[in-house]
């Protein structure tokens, strides 16, 4: 159990980085009165500000936590501070029989499941006649809402769009607030994204060409979307802006296997952050996609800790090409050698090309590269490129800032690295060393 | 169909410039003859669409040559824990800890442990800020692995690769001169004076003719880095420059050469203007030591003012035309005469430096003389004159710019310093006036203090914080950057004490005290964390 947990996935845990950052300063035994752990659970009492102590307990099968600290941040910096402790000195906690707050808690914590499952398995009937209603409304409002931005999006392509860097959020807001009100929340999003995509950048004209090509596939696809396979009608209505619901899932296949977290990034907006999540299951060379978004001051699934490893089953939403999944059950949490992907980039991009012919709007593809390093362009110190052990490579965003840290965990060694390639570059997002896991992005 | 086209068609519009559909052998081509039936709208984005898939699909791999990265060679040491990481990190990051760098790094090296490789980035960003002591303290526990990634670092100019020049390349050295920026000429230049002070003069002289006159007056005060007399004749040579600010830079270099040509023109200047005599000393004192035949003399100074327009002192760099701080013109030429005037040239007049500064407190244009006098001082580095007027601090305060007592002070050795504080730190009971010079003198000196010294402020804090004295300048919350510089161990015993004094007494210091009993326990912690 306790191999999981190394500094670097106890702070991902922490909901910022001003907790990650308390949390540090309470791993010293100093801080602690009392520490005690059993097979299910870790506890402590740490000494506030306050005359009593904070109990701060974690269950470690999910983990779970609990602290009678008044913070509001989950996990608390007392649980991060504890589980951190736990990590670098495991010895310092005693096996012995939980004292009673702690026993309680574990209780509830078991009756609560038990109720869970009792009611997962009562499922409600549902009123599929008001279903059926609504949809066929929906229809309706997207068919109209379509037919309007095609004439908007023809009569922008005749005039020309030289003109079009220059406009502002206006001229992008109208149609999409058109969109919204049509139920068309998807398309609405890329049009509101294009200002940003466009201002300042030199291949501005090509970006616009093939986004605005894109939505009139969706437009094309969806007049004549009865006439499609199934799969790609889900995600023609998921490129329009039908919700994905993991209620929907009951009649996908359930997919089980040990899958490994081997990529992460986080968004943080208001009110909900979002958090992508990128599985690997080595035995079929599977990935898998988790979204998650939650209210901004909360934790994420805290189980999904980069480079954790699991046995799962997960479901993928349905899709011509699917990635997107929702994990059904996990247990047994512990960390994995690295994980094995690609040996080349000849390789994945035969992959991406076949992926491209299933689903034309596939934004990002995971990759997990084998043998690999990053390297920096001979005379450009700013340009980077994903070198593979046969000496291909692909250039890598220009956004990418972490170079030195990279040769700093890496020393010059190759590595398996894992990231999102675009069609155009690569994004690193972890990479797996002679000294083990590394993420990219996150500071220590 | 070619994606430049589709894009030409975009930007004009299909109206005025439709597509060509012209089919051909390829794959793409055949896809796109089943677009002609379409409008020229959906014609265009059709076969966008279909175009710029086929080029994403068709995507091939860079070719890239061998790679020219060399592994880092193995660490010979262990890398540090990770809670020694995270120290590490809050040094780098909080300025107040930052005084802890070398005893950070005396105790990795004491346990044979290198920073840990999560932390490297930051040590190489700390190395670029700080210089002497903590830089080489932070180098030296890099390890094999961190010594690899400065030289990457500096491949990658992020950081400054000019250290790393060797200054005994000449050819090397004139390619730099030639190619680089206004500022990084500085930085060489500056370097090669440290050097071989001959050579970065004949480099300055090089390219003079090129140069603008703000350019050229910046690099030319880079001469002050080991200024001779050699570079006399130059910057006597400059003084005919046409701008005025070459002119003052090179005038304020020679006043530095008490040798120096005009130097000694100043010093005949000095003799016209300004006249010493000996005069019996006034005063009761006097009175009786003149009874028993002992006549005591101090000096006294005579003045002419010298006038606004004097063409020789305005080719000497004198400026005639500004207010010099909060003096008339008349009197700023005089401060400037003064101050460009070798100081030898007072003690041929038989009194000490200590009479001197006395007496010309009591002038009509003190502050002419005293200012001058402080930055003859600094310029020409003289110690003897650096002690006297230290040693009048209130003087030197009142009549000299800002911070001119500090520069003075640094001119000292640390017992000179020491002395000097512990001396009015037993006036400043007396004399509350004296806060304010004691607050200059603690800022200016080297650190850290003494365990002596340490022991008398905090003894004097004490005193503060037992009697609730608000008003003690000396003890400003907002001012107590001092007690960062106090003898540790000495800390270690005080600061416990202070704290459950102010606690009791509800001092209004009290978030003072808390905040350096935090820094106090932090460096405990680092220490336990090290001897673990």
């Amino acid at each position: 159990m306790t191999a999981i947990w190394t500094r670097e996935t106890v702070l991902a845990l922490a909901p910022d980085s001003s907790s990650a950052k308390a949390g540090t300063g309470l791993a010293t035994l100093r801080k602690w009165l009392t520490l005690g752990q059993n097979e299910e659970a870790l506890w402590g009492e740490c000494q506030g500000s306050g005359s009593t102590p904070y109990q701060t307990q974690i269950d470690l099968s999910e983990p779970a936590f609990r602290c009678s600290c008044p913070s509001r941040k989950f996990p608390c910096k007392h649980a991060i501070g504890l589980l951190l402790l736990y990590a670098e000195q495991a010895a310092s906690f005693q096996q012995k029989q939980p004292p009673e707050w702690v026993a309680k808690w574990l209780e509830s914590r078991a009756q609560r499941s038990e109720r869970k499952a009792q009611k997962a398995q009562a499922s409600e009937p549902k009123d599929l006649e008001a279903q059926a209603k609504r949809n066929a409304q929906r229809q309706k409002r997207v068919e109209a809402g379509l037919k309007e931005l095609e004439t908007w999006l023809h009569d922008l392509v005749r005039n020309g769009i030289s003109s079009v860097q220059a406009e502002g959020y206006a001229f992008w807001d109208k149609p999409a607030a058109r969109l919204i009100d049509a139920q068309a929340g998807a398309l609405a999003r890329r049009l509101r994204e294009m200002p940003a995509r466009i201002f300042g950048k030199e291949q501005w004209a090509d970006d616009l060409l093939e986004e605005l090509s894109k939505i009139h596939l969706i437009i094309e696809g969806f007049k004549r979307i009865d006439a499609l396979p199934e799969p790609l009608q889900h995600d023609l209505r998921v490129a329009i802006g039908w919700p994905q619901r993991e209620e929907d899932l009951a009649a996908a296949e359930p997919v089980s296997g040990i899958w490994t977290v081997v990529g992460q990034t986080e968004e943080q907006a208001e009110p909900m952050k979002s958090r992508r999540t990128w599985l690997y299951e080595q035995a079929s060379q599977r990935y898998a996609l988790l979204l998650e978004f939650v209210p901004r001051f909360q934790a994420f699934d805290l189980a999904l800790v980069p480079a954790a490893t699991f046995e799962a089953t997960l479901r993928y939403f349905p899709s011509n090409y699917p990635l997107r999944a929702a994990l059904q059950n996990k247990k047994e949490l512990s960390t994995s050698p690295a994980p094995s992907g690609y040996q080349s980039i000849d390789e994945l991009l035969d992959s991406y090309s076949r992926a491209l012919s299933q689903k034309p709007w596939l934004n990002e593809f995971p990759m997990l590269l084998d043998r690999a390093c990053i390297s920096m362009l001979p005379n450009d110190n700013k340009r980077f490129v994903l070198r593979d052990q046969h000496d291909q490579g692909l250039p890598i965003a220009p956004d990418f800032e972490r170079y030195l840290e990279y040769l700093a965990y890496i020393g010059g060694q190759p590595a398996t690295i894992f990231g999102e390639w675009d069609g155009y570059v690569f994004r690193p997002l972890s990479m797996w060393g002679e000294a083990g896991y590394s993420f990219f992005g996150v500071e220590v | 169909m070619n994606w430049d086209d589709l894009i030409a068609s975009a930007l004009i519009g299909s109206a005025r410039r439709p597509l060509k559909l012209a089919p051909d052998a390829s794959a793409l081509g055949a896809l796109s003859s089943k677009l002609t039936e379409l409008s020229p709208e959906a014609q265009l984005l059709s076969a966008a669409a279909l175009s710029s898939l086929y080029r994403k699909a068709g995507r091939t791999a860079l070719s890239l040559g061998p790679s020219e990265l060399q592994a880092a060679p193995p660490n010979s040491s262990a890398e540090c824990s990770f809670f020694l990481s995270q120290i590490f990190v809050q040094i780098c990051e909080r300025s107040e800890y930052a005084s802890l760098i070398p005893e950070f790094c005396a105790g990795l090296k004491q346990r044979n442990l290198v920073l840990h490789r999560s932390i490297l980035v930051r040590a190489l960003k700390a190395i670029r800020l700080h210089n002497g002591e903590k830089r080489q303290a932070l180098i030296e526990v890099l390890g094999e692995r961190g010594t690899w990634l400065m030289q990457y670092a500096e491949h990658m100019n992020k950081f400054q690769p000019l250290e790393e020049i060797d200054l005994d390349n000449e050819a090397l050295v004139q390619n730099y001169w030639e190619t680089s920026t206004h500022n990084q000429r500085l930085t060489l230049l500056a370097r090669l004076r440290e050097h071989d002070p001959a050579r970065a003069r004949e480099l300055l002289r090089s390219n003079w003719q090129q140069e603008t006159a703000q350019n050229r007056a910046e690099l030319l005060s880079k001469l002050q880095i080991g200024l001779s007399m050699n570079d006399e004749p130059l910057l006597e040579e400059t003084l005919e420059n046409r701008s005025q600010t070459v002119r003052l830079q090179a005038a304020d270099l020679l006043a530095r050469l008490p040798a120096s040509r005009l130097s000694q023109r100043m010093r005949v200047q000095a003799e016209h203007y300004i006249k010493l005599k000996a005069q019996p000393r006034k005063g009761l004192k006097s009175k009786i030591a003149k009874l028993f035949g002992e006549q005591e003399v101090v000096p006294a100074f005579q003045i002419e003012l010298p006038p606004e327009h004097d063409g020789e002192l305005w080719r000497d760099g004198i400026d005639g035309k500004q207010h010099v701080s909060d003096l008339g013109i008349r009197a700023g030429i005089l401060m400037q005469l003064i101050a460009a005037t070798p100081l030898d040239y007072w003690a041929e007049s038989g009194f000490d430096q200590s009479s001197l500064i006395t007496a010309a407190q009591h002038d009509e244009w003190a502050k002419a003389i005293i200012a001058g006098w402080v930055l003859a001082t600094l310029r020409q580095q003289n110690l003897d004159w650096a002690i006297a007027l230290s040693k009048q601090p209130l003087a030197v305060l009142q009549h000299a710019s800002h911070g001119s007592l500090e520069q003075l002070l640094d001119m000292l050795p640390r017992e000179r310093q020491e002395a000097l504080a512990t001396t009015i730190f037993l006036q400043v009971k007396e004399d509350k006036k004296l806060r304010n010079v004691l607050l200059h003198i603690m800022s200016a000196m080297k650190r850290p203090w003494s365990a002596a010294l340490s022991d008398g402020v905090f003894e004097h804090l004490h005193e503060v914080i037992t009697n609730n004295e608000h008003n003690n300048t000396l003890f400003n919350p907002h001012n107590l950057d001092w007690l960062a510089a106090v003898d540790m161990e000495r800390a270690h015993y005080w600061l416990p004490q202070l704290l459950e004094l102010a606690k009791q007494k509800q001092a209004f210091m009290l978030n003072v005290i808390e905040k350096y009993v935090r820094f106090y326990e932090f460096r405990n912690r680092m220490l336990k964390e090290l001897s673990r």
